[in-house]
């Protein structure tokens, strides 16, 4: 019973809602797939030559780990670990370690993670597969992303959750990423939406602060994007959740990512590689933006933007209204 | 020449939409032979003056948009020119689809509003948006709405005049670009949902329809609800929602079909008699009747008899998107209407301002004399004629919430139609989406509807 309790916990079932959504992506990918065959082919048989050109450098060194590390040994909900998602694996511990785990306080720690996975991770299409192999890469999808920040949480002790939903993108965003393949733009507009998109929720001190450090700085420079910080939600600055969508899960699904390998990985990957370029080439020149300006007047300038769009409105009881049971 | 203008044609037939005459708005909505033909220097004397005057109205009248003016570091007297129009606080439209629920949601809406309230009775701990329109409705104010794809409404409430001349606007507007077709005696269908059981914008305003022309059928007898809206594009909140989706997309469906095969009867039988016909509404239904008319081989020659208006936006998804050029010939095509008398009117919830083609050149000419045209940049910058940018407008009509709005929609501003000789502002035929900002549009939501949310 227990350990039925837990794989249900843990949300290793894929959850109703997430199935609705990936099954009514599917026709809209699949006739934009149909419609350009010859050019998925070429795509793909270009793939290998331009997947190297995307290797680079990390910019961070993986610590070693050494036995008796302290990491977070219980078994309580968000706190242990999921699939894709291990807070035990020795190189997370040893990050975690490195990143101020059980030195800090909880927030300052949680930033320190935040900071390190937003600013050293690049969004890239690629399969799913584990936090440490996000480590090693240095990228991954926002669902890589937040694997790797939960297991360095957890593994610190700090509960971690994500928060998943289908959603609409702004301008700039659609045409960096969407815009970059055919058969991608084809799929997003017929649906309107963007599959599934996730953002973390990190408890600390009884709250659940949101962390989305799906972008790094560079690529929201090129955006024009104000630099997110922990804490920060993207709802309504680049992100417009589907009303309906959302899901809160403590792990990832098993077989979810399936579906989503198949494709980034065999089917389709020269058309996720047009994105992963695209993005790569607006990095670039979203640092030399941030050269430029300067990391922090950037932020600022753009932030100024973004404050107070919407006027504030107080509720004030009104005597005409009456309510009655 | 006589001339029974057009004017006193439809101030005959709209009587009970008019006002006596108090205020400049009054006066830049009622007085004008047309809102598109006149002068520009008789336009910018009736349009200052009334914008000046709805400013100042809502400035002192509602509470929040007080504090938003104090904040810019507005007041109501500093507007003494037109070019002081840029100083006047725009409302993002994201504004009003940020409300709560409930009991809560009624008083978001009397907050919004800038007017006294009359006595509004509320029934129920936790009332639905639905059962508070209703509320509203009985006290007099029609709180009407639209949606998204992403399921959340704008909601827009009216008083009884602001309604009214917003109807008297839409009527005003379409007919004057079809004057060369209209006449009282003729045989209407309306291409949206009943607007005297509806709330959803479009097919509210166009209740006015009925007076103008001696026979209007509509399409969509359905009542359609807010709740129905939602659950039919596939937003549910519990298992018998779900089901109920299922049943409606499939009760919507079967609907849908009969519509066709009945609108297709009722052109058949105008055709015969020789009738002036006119469809007004959403283009996918008058699209999906042209589709059947194809498969089975059927036609028309209505010639100068007929015409079309379509509303509630083209902004659907792009790749279902209708093109408008491919649209007019089809209509010319199966129905013998040709291109002149197939016009399109871009409008919104939000605002009461009715962009109609002209005839010439199927430019959208903005009403002249009450609605003031804004591009902006996403700095909020404005910006010159022929650039492209966001729609924004100054609207002195609603008395009942401050149309000075920021919209979500893509659009290209000339300052003179390049195809015909009416004076004043155009924008482009057609108006797109700001990407990152979800697809709306009446005739989106009804397309999802009837379609089982395809
Ligand atoms: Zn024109």
């Amino acid at each position: 019973m227990g350990k039925l309790k837990e794989i249900r916990e843990k949300g290793y079932i894929i959850p109703y809602r997430m199935l609705k959504i990936v099954i009514g992506a599917l026709p809209a990918l699949l006739k934009a797939m149909v419609k350009h065959p010859v050019m998925i082919l070429s795509s793909n048989l270009k793939a290998k030559k331009v997947e190297k050109g995307l290797v680079t450098e990390l910019p961070y060194e993986i610590p070693e780990y050494k036995p008796g590390m302290p990491y977070c040994k219980s078994n309580k909900r968000y706190l242990r670990p999921t699939h894709l998602c291990n807070s035990h694996a020795p190189e997370i511990v040893a990050l975690a370690n490195e990143l101020g785990a059980f030195k800090l306080d909880d927030y300052e720690y949680a930033e320190n993670v935040f900071n390190f996975v937003k600013n050293n991770i690049k969004l890239a299409f690629v399969g799913l597969d584990r936090e440490v192999d996000t480590l090693r890469r240095g990228s991954g999808t926002c669902v890589h992303q937040l694997s790797l920040l939960g297991a360095l949480l957890r593994s610190g002790c700090i509960p971690f959750r994500y928060r998943l939903y289908s959603l609409a993108v702004v301008e700039s965003l659609y045409q960096n990423e969407v815009e970059a393949s055919q058969v991608v733009k084809e799929w997003y507009d017929a649906i309107g939406a963007f599959m599934l998109h996730g953002t973390g929720e990190v408890y600390i001190d009884g709250e659940w602060l949101t962390a989305d450090p799906t972008f790094t700085p560079p690529y929201e420079a090129a955006l024009g994007l104000p630099l997110a910080k922990f804490g920060e939600d993207p709802l309504g600055v680049w992100n417009f959740p589907v009303e309906g969508t959302m899901m809160l899960l403590e792990g990832l699904p098993y077989g979810a990512g399936a579906a989503w390998n198949l494709l980034a990985n065999w089917i389709a990957k020269g058309e996720r590689l047009k994105v992963d370029i695209s993005m790569e080439r607006a990095r670039e020149r979203g640092r030399k933006i941030l050269e430029e300006i300067g990391v922090e007047a950037y932020d600022e300038m753009v932030r100024k933007k973004y404050k107070a769009k919407l006027p504030k409105i107080t509720l004030e009881k009104s005597p005409q209204l009456v309510f009655i049971d | 020449m006589l001339e029974y203008s057009f004017l006193e044609r439809i101030n005959e037939r709209a009587k009970n939409y008019i006002f006596p005459i108090e205020t400049p708005v009054d006066e830049a909505v009622y007085k004008p032979k047309s809102f598109f033909s006149i002068s520009n220097k008789e336009a910018d004397e009736y349009k200052f003056k009334a914008i000046k005057y709805s400013f100042k109205h809502h400035y002192e009248n509602n509470v929040f948009y007080h504090k938003l003016c104090r904040e810019r570091n507005v007041k109501s007297d500093d507007i003494k020119t037109i070019d002081d129009f840029k100083k006047i606080p725009l409302i993002p439209h994201e504004f009003f689809k940020d409300y709560p629920s409930g009991r809560e949601f009624a008083v978001w809406l009397a907050n919004i509003m800038s007017i006294k309230l009359p006595e509004i009775v509320i029934k129920g701990k936790n009332p639905t948006y639905d059962e508070v329109i209703e509320a509203f409705k009985e006290a007099g104010i029609v709180v009407a709405y639209s949606s998204g794809t992403t399921g959340k409404f704008t909601f827009i409430p009216r008083d009884e005049k602001s309604y009214k001349m917003t109807e008297y606007s839409i009527a005003k507007s379409a007919i004057d670009m079809l004057q060369h077709w209209w006449d009282y005696d003729a045989y209407s269908y309306l291409l949206f949902p009943d607007p005297r059981t509806t709330n959803i914008f479009v097919g509210k305003v166009t209740a006015i329809l009925f007076d103008m022309v001696k026979d209007t059928r509509v399409a969509i007898e359905t009542q359609i609800t807010t709740d129905l809206l939602r659950i039919s594009m596939g937003v549910v909140k519990n298992f018998k929602e779900r089901m109920m989706s299922k049943f409606i997309r499939s009760a919507m469906k079967r609907m849908n079909e009969k519509m066709v095969d009945k609108i297709i009867k009722w052109a058949d039988e105008r055709s015969k008699n020789n009738d002036r016909i006119f469809f007004a509404g959403a283009p996918f239904i008058l699209d999906m009747v042209i589709e059947k008319m194809e498969k089975e081989g059927i036609s028309y020659d209505f010639g100068e008899l007929g015409a079309v208006l379509t509303g509630g936006g083209w902004k659907t998804q792009e790749a279902k998107r209708l093109p408008v050029d491919d649209f007019r010939k089809k209509v010319e095509k199966y129905f013998g209407i040709p291109p002149e008398n197939c016009l399109d009117l871009y409008a919104m919830v939000e605002g009461n301002g009715y962009m109609v083609h002209c005839p010439e050149g199927h430019y959208l000419h903005i009403p002249k004399t009450y609605y003031h045209p804004i591009v902006l940049d996403e700095d909020g910058e404005q910006v010159g004629y022929g650039e492209e940018g966001r729609f924004a407008f100054l609207d002195a009509i609603p008395r009942s919430y401050p149309g000075f709005i920021i919209t979500a929609d893509k659009v290209r501003l000339h300052e003179d139609c390049p195809s015909c000789q009416r004076d004043g502002m155009v924008l482009e035929p057609e108006v797109s989406r700001i990407r990152g900002e979800e697809i709306r549009g009446c005739a989106e939501e009804m397309r999802k509807i009837l379609t089982g949310g395809e």
